[in-house]
Parts: C-alpha cells; sequence; structure tokens
C-alpha cells in the first residue's frame, strides 16, 4: 500500500512536469511567460468530463434498453469505471485541443503583436487576456454541458419510469470514483501520470536532439535571425513549440480531475506553481523545467507536510511555496537550478 | 429608469471611479511614468483593506468602552464580529466626530501600512526588470493575500470581518455621504499627483523609464527614486483599499484579488493612455461606465444572449483588451512628448 | 565580381553611407578598413540587403541585386559572416553544420560537411561540443565552415579577428587566404586590426565617415604616411 502522500507527491510532480515543460518551451520562443497556460490545461480537464458524460449516458441507454429496474441501473451507473480507451481517449483529445487553442493564442494574439513590437508588458497582459477569455468560454462550457446533462436525464427517465440521475456536476468535480481500480487497490492515476510524463520527456527528448526538425526548432529558439537566413521557417518552428507545449497541458489537464477538484477557474490557483517550477529551473532550460517540476511538488507536498506538522503551520499556506520559491529564485539565483554554476558554488561554500 | 435607480446607478459609477482613480493614479506613477511593471498592484489595497478590518473595530471598540462604560463582551471576536460590530455602528450613528476621527485615523494607518509594504516590496525592484520584476511583486501581493485569507486576526480568515461603518451617522444620507467623501480624496489624490508628476520629479521618473543608464550617469540615484515611488504608490492604493473596505462594510480576503486589483487598473491605464494623469481618468471612466452599464443592463441582455449573462463581463474585457493592445496600445491619450527650451529658442531667434 | 555604385544607405533616417563606388574583383582579398563608425560594417550589411538604401546599386556578376532581400541573396552564393552570433551557441559543431545544410538532401549535406570538415581538420575533434565551448578562434572557423556548407562564391567577413588573441587572428587569416587559393572564393574583409588584413590583401579600400577615401593597392595605402599615421596607426617605416 502506497501512503497517500507518496501517491499524492507522485501524481503531483508529474502533471507539474508536463506543464512547467510547455510553459518553458513557450518562453524559449516568445519570451513571455503564458497567464493562460494552466487555464488551457482545465480544458484538457473539461475533455474528461465530456468524455465521461457520454460514456454515462450510452451506459444509460444501454441498460434502459434492457429494461433494468431502478436498483440495478443505479448499481450499474456506480460501478463505472474508465476502460484503457477513455484514458486514451481522453488523453489524445486532451492534446488535440490543447495544441489547437496553443496555435490559435501563437497565431492570432502573440505574433501579431510581437510584429507590432509590444513590450514584454504589454505581451503578458494579452496573455492574461487570453486567460480570461478561456475562462468565459470554460464557464458557458460548464453550463451548457449541465443542460445537456440535465436534458439527457429527463429524457431517459420519461423513458425509464424512473428517476434518473447520473451524479456528475460540472462544476467542482472529482472523478476519483470512476479511476479506481479494485484490482490495484489504489488509482489508475499513480501509475499512468508518471509513465505519462516519462514517456513524453522520452519522445520530447528524442524529438529535440535526434530529429532535423528538433535541431531546427532548438535552433530557431536560440538564434531565430541566423536560422532564418539558413532557410529555416521560424514561424512554423514557433508554431510546432506552441502546438507540442499546450497540447501537453491539456494532457496534464486531462487527468487533473482524476484526483482533484475541477472548475473552470481552477487554473487560477495553480498558475502559479506552474511559473514557480519553471522559473526554479530556470526559464530557458527544459530539463529545469523537469527539475523545477519535481522540486516545487516535493517542496509543496512532503516538505511542507513535514513543516506543518512540526512547526504547527496551517496547511492552508501551501500556497506560500510556489510563491516564496519564485520569488527567492528571481531574486538571487535569476537563471535558475539548472544554469548555477555547482563548482563555483561549492567552493564559495567550502570557503 | 426611475429616479431611484438612476440616482443609485450614479452612485454606484462615482463611487467606482473614486476608489479606481486613486488605485489607478499611483499604477500610473509607477508604471506610466517610471516604467515599473507592477503587477503587484493589489498587495496595496489588500494592505489597506487588511488595515481597516484588523485596526478600525479594535480602536472603536476601544473608545467606546473607554467614553460609554459599557463595555462590549465577547469571547470569540471572529465569530461574534457581527454582534461587535452591530454595537459600535449603534453608538457611532450617534458620534459623527468619532465616526471622523476614526476615519481620518484609519486612513493615516493605511497609508502608513502601505508605506512600509511598499518599501518593502520595492527592494525586488532593484535587481530585476520586466517581466521578472512584474513576476515578483506578483508572487509577493499573492502572498499578502494569503496570509490575509489564513491569519484570522487580519480579517477574520476564511469567514471574513465587517468593518465599523464610519458613514451611519448620515443616516439616510449615507451612501450619497460616504461617496461624496471618498471622491473628494480621489480629486485630492488627483491634485497632488499631478503637481507631484508635473515638477522635475516626474520628469525624472519618464527619464529612467527611458534610458535609466543616462539617468544614473548623471548622477541620480535610481534605487532611491525606486523606493520612493513604489513606497508612495503602495500607499496611495491603501488609501484606496481602507475607503472600499469602509463603504462596503466588510473585508474578505478573496475579494482583494488580483483580477480586480491589479488585473483591471492595469486594463484601465492602458485604455485611457499610460504616462498621463487625466488619460487615467478618461480610463477609469471609460471602464467603470461600461462594466455599470452591462451590470445594471444584465436582465435585459439575457434575451440577446445564447449564454448566462455573468460571463459576458470577462469575455468582452478580454477582447477589447486584445484590441486595445493590437490596435491602439498607446491608449485614448497618448503621453505628450515633453517640451523643452528649444522651440522657444527658435521662436526668438526667428523675430 | 561585385560593384558597388554610388551607393548611398543607412539604418531609417541615419544615414551612413554616402556615394561609395567600389569595386571587389573575383577571387581576390579585398580589404575595407577604416575608424570606428566609418561604415565599413554598414557596406557589409546594406550588400547583403539588411539596411536601409537611399540610392545606387549593387551589382554582383552583371546581376543587379539592390534591392534583394538577404535570403535571396544567401541563395545567389554571397555569405555574410558577422562578427558575433554567427554560430547557434547551445548546437553541437555536428548541429551547427546540418543546420548550415538545411534545405540540402542528405547525402548532398553528408557531402559538403566532409568536405567542410577537410578544410577545417581541427572541428573534427569537436563534433559533439556544444558550439559555445569553443574557443573564440575556433568558433570562427565554425562560422567559416558553415558557410563553407552552402557553397558560397563571394564571401564577406565582418571584423573575423575582432575579441582574438594575435596568434589566433593569424590563423583565422590564414584560413581566409586559403577560401581563396584553394576554393577560388572571392573574399571581402573588413577589418580594425588593419595591419595583419593588409598583409593579406589584393586590393584595399579606406572608409572614413561614409566615404572612400582610398581605393587601390595595399602597398599604396600602407607607404602613404599622412593616411598611414591618422588611420591606421602604422606608417611606412614601421611596415
Amino acid at each position: 500500500m502506497i501512503p497517500p502522500i507518496v501517491e499524492d507527491t507522485i501524481v503531483y510532480s508529474s502533471v507539474l512536469i508536463l506543464l512547467s515543460l510547455g510553459l518553458t518551451l513557450t518562453y524559449m520562443t516568445t519570451k513571455v511567460p503564458n497567464f493562460a497556460h494552466a487555464t488551457i490545461s482545465i480544458v484538457g480537464s473539461y475533455v474528461t468530463l465530456t468524455v465521461l458524460v457520454l460514456s454515462l449516458i450510452s451506459l444509460a441507454r444501454e441498460a434502459l434498453i434492457s429494461q433494468a429496474d431502478s436498483q440495478s441501473f443505479y448499481r450499474l451507473i456506480k460501478s463505472f469505471s474508465f476502460a484503457p480507451l477513455h484514458y486514451a481517449l481522453f488523453m489524445a483529445l486532451g492534446f488535440l485541443l490543447g495544441s489547437l487553442i496553443g496555435v490559435a493564442q501563437y497565431k492570432l494574439v502573440l505574433k501579431p503583436l510581437s510584429q507590432r513590437g509590444a513590450n514584454v508588458v504589454q505581451l503578458m497582459i494579452a496573455t492574461i487576456a487570453v486567460d480570461m477569455f478561456l475562462l468565459s468560454m470554460l464557464n458557458i462550457y460548464a453550463d451548457k454541458l449541465l443542460e445537456y446533462v440535465v436534458s439527457k436525464a429527463n429524457e431517459l427517465s420519461s423513458i425509464a419510469g424512473f428517476k434518473v440521475n447520473l451524479g456528475v456536476q460540472t462544476r467542482d468535480f472529482i472523478l476519483y470514483s470512476y479511476d479506481y481500480s479494485k484490482t490495484l487497490g489504489m488509482q489508475r492515476l499513480v501509475i499512468i501520470a508518471p509513465v505519462m510524463a516519462a514517456a513524453l520527456l522520452v519522445a520530447l527528448s528524442l524529438v529535440l536532439y535526434r530529429t532535423k526538425l528538433g535541431v531546427a526548432l532548438r535552433a530557431s529558439i536560440e538564434n531565430p535571425s541566423l536560422a532564418s537566413t539558413l532557410g529555416v521557417n521560424v514561424d512554423k518552428m514557433y508554431t510546432l513549440a506552441w502546438a507540442l507545449s499546450l497540447g501537453l497541458a491539456g494532457l496534464a489537464g486531462s487527468l487533473i480531475p482524476l484526483k482533484y477538484l475541477v472548475n473552470p477557474s481552477t487554473g487560477q490557483l495553480f498558475v502559479l506553481s506552474i511559473f514557480a517550477a519553471s522559473i526554479l529551473g530556470g526559464l530557458n532550460s527544459l530539463a529545469g523545467a523537469v527539475i523545477g517540476g519535481v522540486l516545487i511538488a516535493c517542496f509543496e507536498i512532503p516538505v511542507f507536510n513535514y513543516l506543518s506538522s512540526h512547526l504547527g503551520i496551517s496547511s492552508a499556506y501551501r500556497t506560500v511555496i510556489p510563491l516564496l520559491a519564485m520569488a527567492l529564485t528571481l531574486l538571487f539565483i535569476p537563471r535558475g537550478v539548472a544554469r548555477l554554476n555547482w563548482k563555483k558554488l561549492f567552493s564559495r561554500v567550502r570557503r | 429608469m426611475p429616479v431611484e435607480q438612476a440616482y443609485s446607478f450614479l452612485l454606484s459609477i462615482l463611487f467606482y471611479m473614486g476608489i479606481y482613480t486613486i488605485v489607478v493614479i499611483s499604477l500610473n506613477m509607477e508604471a506610466g511614468y517610471m516604467g515599473l511593471p507592477n503587477f503587484g498592484k493589489m498587495m496595496g489595497v489588500a494592505a489597506g483593506a487588511f488595515t481597516t478590518s484588523f485596526f478600525t473595530w479594535r480602536l472603536a471598540l476601544y473608545l467606546h468602552n473607554r467614553l460609554t462604560g459599557e463595555p462590549i463582551v465577547y469571547s470569540d471576536y471572529v465569530r461574534e464580529n457581527a454582534m461587535i460590530v452591530s454595537r459600535i455602528n449603534e453608538w457611532l450613528s450617534a458620534s459623527p466626530g468619532i465616526s471622523l476621527l476614526l476615519l481620518l485615523v484609519t486612513l493615516i494607518a493605511s497609508l502608513a501600512i502601505g508605506a512600509v509594504i511598499g518599501y518593502i516590496a520595492s527592494y525586488p525592484a532593484i535587481r530585476l526588470r520586466e517581466d521578472y520584476l512584474g513576476i515578483t511583486l506578483l508572487a509577493m501581493a499573492e502572498v499578502i493575500r494569503v496570509i490575509g485569507y489564513n491569519y484570522k486576526p487580519i480579517a477574520g480568515g476564511t469567514l471574513g470581518m465587517q468593518v465599523p461603518d464610519l458613514f451611519r451617522w448620515a443616516g439616510q444620507h449615507r451612501f450619497s455621504v460616504s461617496v461624496l467623501i471618498i471622491v473628494a480624496i480621489a480629486l485630492i489624490v488627483y491634485l497632488v499627483y499631478q503637481r507631484m508628476l508635473s515638477t522635475p520629479f516626474g520628469r525624472v521618473l519618464r527619464a529612467i523609464r527611458d534610458d535609466e543608464e543616462a539617468v544614473s550617469s548623471l548622477g541620480r540615484d535610481i534605487v532611491a527614486y525606486r523606493k520612493r515611488v513604489i513606497s508612495a504608490g503602495t500607499a496611495t492604493a491603501a488609501l484606496a483599499g481602507a475607503l472600499y473596505a469602509l463603504y462596503t462594510g466588510s473585508v474578505i480576503a478573496t475579494a482583494y484579488d488580483r483580477v480586480t486589483w491589479t488585473f483591471w487598473p492595469w486594463v484601465m491605464m492602458m485604455l485611457g493612455g499610460a504616462g498621463n494623469n487625466v488619460g487615467v481618468l478618461l480610463g477609469v471612466g471609460v471602464f467603470v461606465i461600461a462594466r455599470t452599464t452591462i451590470y445594471t443592463y444584465k436582465n435585459m441582455l439575457e434575451a440577446y444572449i445564447p449564454f448566462n449573462v455573468v460571463w459576458l463581463d470577462y469575455l468582452l474585457l478580454s477582447v477589447t483588451i486584445i484590441a486595445i493592445l493590437m490596435l491602439r496600445p498607446q491608449g485614448i491619450l497618448p503621453e505628450k512628448p515633453i517640451r523643452t527650451v528649444k522651440p522657444l529658442i527658435r521662436q526668438n531667434e526667428s523675430t | 565580381m561585385l560593384r558597388v555604385e554610388n551607393l548611398n544607405a543607412g539604418y531609417g533616417k541615419l544615414q551612413v553611407l554616402h556615394e561609395v563606388s567600389l569595386f571587389f574583383p573575383e577571387r581576390k582579398i579585398s580589404v575595407v578598413i577604416g575608424p570606428n563608425g566609418s561604415g565599413k560594417s554598414t557596406l557589409l550589411k546594406t550588400i547583403f540587403g539588411l539596411t536601409k538604401i537611399y540610392s545606387g546599386r549593387i551589382i554582383f556578376e552583371n546581376n543587379d541585386i539592390t534591392s534583394l532581400p538577404p535570403h535571396k541573396i544567401a541563395s545567389m552564393g554571397i555569405a555574410y559572416l558577422p562578427q558575433t552570433n554567427n554560430v547557434f551557441e547551445n548546437l553541437t559543431v555536428e548541429e551547427n553544420l546540418r543546420m548550415a545544410g538545411y534545405n540540402l538532401s542528405k547525402e548532398e549535406l553528408e557531402a559538403r560537411v566532409a568536405s567542410s570538415l577537410e578544410f577545417f581538420p581541427q572541428l573534427k575533434l569537436y563534433m559533439k561540443r556544444k558550439a559555445k565551448q569553443l574557443s573564440g578562434g575556433e568558433r570562427q572557423m565554425l562560422a567559416i565552415a558553415m558557410s563553407l556548407i552552402r557553397k558560397p562564391r563571394l564571401m564577406m567577413f565582418d571584423e573575423p579577428t575582432a575579441a582574438l588573441a594575435p596568434k589566433i587572428a593569424h590563423q583565422v587569416l590564414r584560413s581566409i587566404v586559403k577560401l581563396r587559393d584553394e576554393l577560388g572564393i572571392t573574399i571581402i574583409l573588413v577589418e580594425q586590426n588593419a595591419r595583419a588584413a593588409l598583409e593579406i590583401a589584393d586590393k584595399a579600400s579606406l572608409l572614413v565617415s561614409g566615404r572612400v577615401i582610398f581605393d587601390g593597392l595595399p602597398k599604396d595605402l600602407l607607404e602613404n604616411p599622412e593616411l598611414g599615421r591618422m588611420y591606421l596607426g602604422v606608417t611606412s617605416s614601421q611596415v
């Protein structure tokens, strides 16, 4: 049996790694930290919810066609659990939707603004505006999805002859129960999250370091003018970077509701943790994003847990951890952990 | 619209314009004049509100107990907060003198606390620039809010607290009088800032924004200017926070969030045109009137929009911001270049 | 091979080059020197299409290339090697070379990388090393090697020896001479390090405040004490 705090850390760090990788990658292209990153991942969460809703509805229909009575109907509904197909579906769709939105954000907002000479602060504000826009969209979707669920439930109720309640809500939802595996005695997410994170990391590394496209992408990020004189379409490369980054965000987001409570505005709650992870790792290093993600997750969960139980700090102060990490990193090691000159540091400490 | 409704519509606009003018004027000095990307503007506002919720009822209670000789007894000031405050309010409604004294003391205390917090916040500004500075200030503001949300003595923690009504003595004219006072204070702040920024001080700020090295090579201590500007700006915002809290009658930390008190001021400043104070008035005016109108006619709009009107707000706002950034980033009233002596000489030469 | 006629050019409203007319003969090393701010770098950038041309013409092998954009000029066989920022620091030497041949087919790329490495065999030792870990001189050689992969007929160097120790600077200049001798490439060399550059030059021009003050043989430039004293810090007696 894995202790809950370990489970929590594993899942949280996997999600954070995927998110901070994306944030760092987009920062490396446009030099702007993207405030909309977290909300885009929540779009992925709603993808998962939608897949659940559609699955439950079709399950309900089947049950009613076979003339089930109220008791067996509810037993069937309650026993629903995600099958491998579902995981594949919502992760893939989450990735897809995330990358579409990411490409749209780059092409429709950030690129035109950069071309018009917007400065960093103006671009930051633009990303905040995109965040707000997506927030409204998610809210509208949550309403519409609920309407859909209710109308379908009514439809099914009239067919069934008893009150059909699918047991889903579109705000404050958490899908823990559909991810729980009786055979494993724990949530499948605890395995899926780190496996996906590792697999995607490997895939990303292979693309970036072993393919011609990847080398061109790294070249474009580092020196766009030199790359363009060599014939690289730098804009296509940046678009690719945004598609990948926000795709990862959407995928990570599709896993979030399996363990955490989700609302359209959930993104606002953890966007600063993502920033902290990227900044701690060094905004210009992908390896740093991974390290930062692991570190922040460890600070926020096991370390904070230890401190709060021994020093009597309320657990509500957990949100201060990424904020402190961010501020301290920017003030003292602005280039992040990845670029720290470890040798210099040790020699200074030794003295 | 019936007279009563029209009047309260007007009052609402004047109230928000007053409060936001104070906030945005201070932001304009920091960001518009000096080029400091203060994404932690909320810090000052929260500081003022928290000073009010911490300090005002305690002082009022002390005075009440001393002057009436009938001490109010309580055991849990958070849970019994409503009882304590309503007793105080009863007493205050008959004592305009004490109320105004409390108002004065509260405002001064808010200014002081705001200045202190601003001074602390100026430290990152010494070493950081642009996006890094913006993020650090954002993080600092969030920390203050988290503390205000969790540390009970400040604002009643998660439950929030009521604050004494320092305008109750005005009876049925309570709202009119309080708005009048707020608008008067806003006017004073505007005039003070206008005066302050049209002196050489203002020109130095702009010069620092445009070319820091040149200014420092001319012997000006940039760091000292930064400290002064951020302290003053935060103190001013604290004034607004205190007034807001006193008008609304209660403080809950969640009401002092980064969208309402950092992001919207930025939008107002950009809308009107950064770097000049008349632009601030314009931006605040347009923003407040537009939002209040939408809010008031919410029910009418429902017929025309396929979704819940509540989300229209953020939707329109986000689109407007991006439109401003794309089409007219300098705002309605762009900054006028500083006129130097030359034109006069040329004029004299030609005669 | 390349002729510049009555060229007036600059950045935006700031004019830097005034009525510049020069001729750069094929397969020769033409050196352009002059004090700081004389417009030497601007001349190269103008030829490559990176500045604003007010009037005048640039003719390359009977083609008027005056109004062409940089990537078109590059495709005509002209290479421009700026002083800095000419390699990808975070990429390995091998990746840099591959990027240089981005538009080539795999076989062609392999062939050209191989011949480029023949020219700079030292680079073979550093293939897996990141460009930023190379010394200044090695980095210049990498930049030249990358340029060679595009098979240029004209190479324009903007102060390649700046910030290099004299011995390394010498090596870089020697490899430039090799480019002319072994590959028949025409060279335009802009240099601050006047004496060393003039030593390898076939032809020399002196630019001051955006105007051509001298255009002719290097030896004439070196032997003119007036010019020598004022602009080169070297007189014929010291040569």
